[in-house]
């Protein structure tokens, strides 16, 4: 009798401990989360498709779309290898480096309205440091940087990727230091040079690291839109109207929450999806 | 002596690098910072053409941090954004703590679905779900409370993955004695792992700190009143309707670029321990 | 065993003390004042002018009105979020003059018919008050008004060496569009030959907004909306808006006007020295004083008109108006305030702290030209040239796509298919609001 109770008790245990966690989550996070989808599935008050037939006959929407996809699948694999070399060239043992990884960091620390001010000033395309200084310096015609539709994306690429890497790069840090010293010295032994090394040890050592950073890093910069709110609004020539930013709009400036919500379900549907390939992906290669 | 001027060689190329990078890294900065100097009317009188002077001041001036400081109350937004973060990080490792403690160390049913549930979190955006989250803390009375924007930011899916990678290391053997020993889960947590967990705890808050100092939409909405109006939403005052004071808001952004700064130096060695699965072993 | 779940518990509930221990220092403030007399509550970036009149109020009624501060560019997203969860939260509703309709649209208002007689409503005028009405109904009631004006910085013209008679200059006849250009062009090739000083011609003050740049078709004899506001097709594709677009394009390519500055950039070139007329609006006259300046380095003429449309230009109006939210708990105390502050003694002390200009020619004192002596163009404008926005529930969604062409003009994008994405992106925010 009483083993059984202490056995119940045990069981409870862990149940107890996840308790509080699971409780703030599913208020905070999850029920919201269950309330958007329940609105994307909505049209004009009661149940209904209609608000995903009406966001896919918009050709806007398959537009933006597109948008972020392009956008993504430049800077996620940008933002994991400048963050992964950055790792590695703090990962060395010389005198100060301390400060540098700090330093590093520092765009991280920057909030983004502080950071969409600073490069907008620098790329700005009349008195902006960038175009006084390729004009000065190089002869370089003017550039049109934020309002050129061909360069203004890869703008915000390079400003998130500038504002992201830093973060990334102590998850890779981490990784780097947890891998055993001895791995190398036994690759040294049998004449890999370092191009080998980091191929064939250094970059599977991480494997778990990687993993963990694309997910994160994907689910991030799908649903990043601050740069085109704040610098862009979308433009020029909606050339940077990613689909977050149109879900933005919708909630907040149009009053139409059940479209914002349907064009959130799909974002969120997308990340889960490509996620998911990461996850298989990796796991194959095992 | 060819070998060591090799490693010389090879020393000063990795200083060389990380000081090309430390530029890019900071170049962005360095202009606002420079800037918070000067007045508006001297900034935008250099602008064009480029030379010296349009990055560095010509008459160096406090004007904007005083400014910031005494009309604006920039110190009661700092004070009341510390609160708020001083709040959450406690609050936040407490809970994440306990909750990575059962997932690392108990075998119990639907272990995989709830974890799965946490890592979910980390993909929900804050602005799609800002207006359900309103109504809900609105019901619940809490808007313009410290309350309203601590509870929402508790259950931390990132600060839990950390947790439970970070005690993955901790030998469960450990544990075990401490049972046999008739210790109770107590006596684990807080004699054994919570010890061991330092780096973590630093990494956590830190992590904690840098997203709550920059997080913008919520406390915009869940904190207007003046009471309790955290810094990123009160910079958005220096853009007014017909004005926009440059100087105060590179002021403001130097100010709340800084500490955050100082708070991480200090701390960075643990920060990096803390990432690191195999810290414990040291 | 117990005690394990005990302290589990114990913790949690610690938290909460600790969290909702904090909470109530927040609460305070909005049960204050609330003995005896009601407290109104209201979300504006006008808080120091609108906290003068509130004091006055409060003596005056009992009445307290609480005000909450925020930057202007965030009034429109939290009140969004406040009224669609129909909180209570906020009694009276500031609103951008073109939203009512909006707000209306989403029940977000209330009718005002009761505090204001019909010789009140009568007294605003009258573009203002149509800005306020929707369906016959009475909504928002302004604040104030505004109007666009032109500058000039009087130190670069006489660098340059060009002298003009501003007086000659009235609101019957104006300085056109194409002179200015040219007393421009002519400024900028002695002050700055080579560009490397980066001096612009003209900068407008808003631009890219729907305020002022809209102004350029519109005094060209452009509409912005179909008569019924259910379409724009016709409309902003007509051949009047193609002339102001092509030669506003025109003119950024040349250099006049600028490119890639924000609007509020255009305002310190101007205090900075490095433009030589900006478009901007009445109330700029105290910035550019905030600025530094002093009427001997400025003045101001009447916006120009294009050549050939002398009697068809239009200048900016409407501002911010006051009503009352329909989930407030007191109404009547609100909708009396709102008469308070827009007809009555209130917007006495409202309108000299905010720098709007007036609602009514009534209310151009001397006091208050005295202090921003452009008041005077904006009477003749408000009475004379002052030209409406679009009236339709779609004008956030309008504003935006329009937003947008006019930077993508700026930008040198294809005039006609800007137009195009432009027409069918509105007609299909349109559309949704004419089906419901």
């Amino acid at each position: 009798m009483k083993q059984s109770s202490a056995k119940m008790k045990k069981r409870a245990l862990p149940y107890c401990l996840l308790l509080p966690a699971l409780a703030f989550v599913l208020v905070f996070k999850i029920y919201p989360l269950i309330y958007c989808f329940i609105q994307g599935f909505h049209y004009k008050g009661s149940w209904s498709l209609e608000t995903f037939r009406v966001l896919f006959s918009n050709k806007g929407f398959w537009h933006s779309l597109w948008v972020t996809i392009k956008m993504n699948l430049v800077m996620t694999p940008l933002q994991i290898v400048l963050s992964f070399l950055m790792a590695l060239l703090v990962n060395q043992a010389v005198r100060g480096i301390g400060a540098f990884r700090s330093l590093y960091y520092l765009p991280v620390t920057i909030s983004m309205p502080v950071a969409a001010i600073c490069w907008s000033l620098m790329l700005s395309v009349n008195n902006g440091l960038a175009n006084s200084f390729i004009g000065s310096w190089f002869g370089i015609a003017p550039q049109g940087f934020f309002t050129d539709a061909n360069q203004a994306l890869w703008c915000i690429v390079a400003l998130s990727t500038w504002k992201g890497c830093g973060y990334w790069m102590m998850f890779y840090l981490a990784g780097l230091k947890g891998i055993d010293t001895s791995v190398y010295e036994a690759a040294k032994i049998d004449g890999a040079n370092a191009l080998q090394t980091l191929w064939d040890i250094t970059i599977p050592l991480v494997k778990k690291t990687t993993l963990f950073v694309m997910v994160a890093d994907t689910s991030i910069n799908i649903l990043l839109f601050a740069p085109t709110q704040l610098i862009t609004s979308g433009g020029p020539s909606d050339s940077t109207n990613v689909l977050m930013y149109e879900a933005y709009k919708q909630a907040f400036k149009y009053g139409s929450y059940e479209k914002g919500a349907a064009t959130t379900c799909v974002l969120v549907v997308l990340i889960l999806i490509i996620v998911f390939f990461q996850f298989k992906l990796t796991n194959q290669e095992d | 002596m060819k070998r060591f001027d090799k490693k010389r060689l090879g020393k000063a190329g990795i200083y060389l690098l990380l000081v090309i990078v430390l530029i890019i890294s900071l170049f962005p900065i360095i202009y606002p910072l420079l800037s918070s100097f000067r007045t508006d009317n001297e900034l935008f009188e250099n602008m064009a053409p480029f030379n010296w002077h349009t990055i560095v001041p010509i008459e160096w001036t406090w004007e904007n941090y005083i400014a910031i400081f005494k009309e604006y109350q920039f110190g009661s937004y700092l004070k009341n954004t510390l609160i708020m973060i001083a709040l959450i990080i406690p609050g936040t490792i407490v809970i994440c703590s306990l909750a990575a403690f059962a997932f690392s160390f108990y075998d119990f049913k639907m272990k995989k679905q709830l974890f799965a549930l946490f890592l979910l979190t980390f993909m929900i955006p804050g602005e799609a779900i800002a207006l359900p989250l309103y109504s809900l803390v609105n019901s619940m009375g809490l808007i313009n409370t410290y309350a309203g924007l601590v509870l929402p930011a508790l259950a931390n899916g990132l600060v839990l993955f950390l947790f439970v990678q970070f005690f993955s290391d901790t030998p469960k053997a450990l544990l075990e004695s401490v049972e046999i020993d008739g210790g109770g889960w107590w006596t684990s947590f807080s004699r054994i792992v919570l010890p061991l967990s330092k780096p973590i705890l630093i990494t956590a808050g830190l992590m904690v700190f840098v997203n709550q100092w920059n997080d913008y939409l919520w406390p915009l909405l869940a904190a207007r009143a003046q009471e309790v109006k955290v810094v990123t939403v009160a910079v958005a005052n220096f853009k007014e309707q017909n004005v926009i004071h440059w100087g105060y808001i590179y002021a403001a952004s130097t100010v709340s670029a800084l500490i955050p700064i100082f708070i991480f130096l200090p701390f960075q060695k643990y920060f990096v321990q803390g990432i690191t699965s195999g810290g414990v072993k040291g | 065993m117990k005690r394990q779940v005990i302290s589990v518990l114990m913790g949690v509930s610690l938290l909460a003390v600790m969290v909702s221990g904090c909470g109530k220092k927040g609460d305070g403030a909005d049960d204050g004042g609330s003995e005896g007399g009601k407290t109104l509550k209201i979300l504006t970036h006008y808080d120091a002018a609108f906290a003068e009149a509130a004091k006055k109020y409060e003596e005056e009624t009992g009445v307290k009105v609480e005000i909450e501060q925020t930057a202007y560019e965030n009034i429109g997203d939290t009140l969004e979020v406040v009224l669609s969860s129909q909180s209570d939260e906020y009694d009276l509703i500031m609103a951008d003059g073109p939203n009512t309709s909006a707000y209306v649209s989403r029940g977000y208002l209330e009718p005002l018919t009761e505090y204001f007689t019909e010789e009140e409503k009568e007294s605003f005028s009258p573009e203002l008050l149509k800005q306020g009405t929707v369906n016959d109904e009475f909504y928002a009631a302004p604040l104030g008004d505004s109007s666009t004006v032109l500058y000039y910085n009087k130190n670069l013209l006489k660098q340059a060496g060009i002298e003009v008679d501003w007086s000659q200059y009235t609101g019957e006849s104006r300085i056109t569009w194409e002179e200015l250009v040219d007393l421009a062009k002519k400024a900028v090739a002695e002050l700055d030959p080579d560009g490397s000083k980066g001096i612009y011609g003209i900068e407008i003050g808003q631009v890219s907004s729907v305020y002022q740049m809209n102004l350029l078709a519109n005094s060209m004899g452009g509409k912005n909306i179909s008569d019924d506001g259910k379409t724009v097709k016709g409309v902003i594709d007509s051949d009047e808006w193609k002339d102001a677009i092509a030669w506003y394009q025109g003119l950024v390519e040349e250099g006049v006007f600028s490119k890639g500055v924000s609007g509020l950039e255009t305002y310190n070139n101007f205090y900075a020295g490095k433009c030589v007329f900006e478009w901007m609006t009445a109330d700029s006259y105290t910035f550019c004083l905030d600025a530094d300046l002093t009427e001997e380095d400025f003045g101001w003429t009447y916006q120009p008109c294009f050549e050939g449309h002398e009697d068809e230009v239009a200048t900016g109006c409407g501002n911010w108006a006051l009503g009352v939210s329909a989930f407030s708990n007191n109404k009547e105390e609100a909708g009396k305030f709102v008469n308070y502050m827009t007809y009555g003694e209130g917007n006495d002390i409202f309108l000299p702290i905010s720098g709007m200009g007036p609602n009514t020619s009534a209310r151009y004192t001397d006091e208050l030209t005295e202090k921003n002596p452009v008041l005077e163009i904006a009477k003749y404008e408000a009475e004379n040239t002052a030209f409406v926005r679009a009236v339709t529930p779609a004008f956030n969604e309008y504003s935006a796509a329009l937003s947008t062409m006019w930077e993508d003009i700026r930008n040198g994008a294809d005039i006609e298919e800007a137009m195009e994405s432009t027409v069918e992106q509105i007609d299909s925010a349109l559309g949704e609001y004419n089906e419901s």
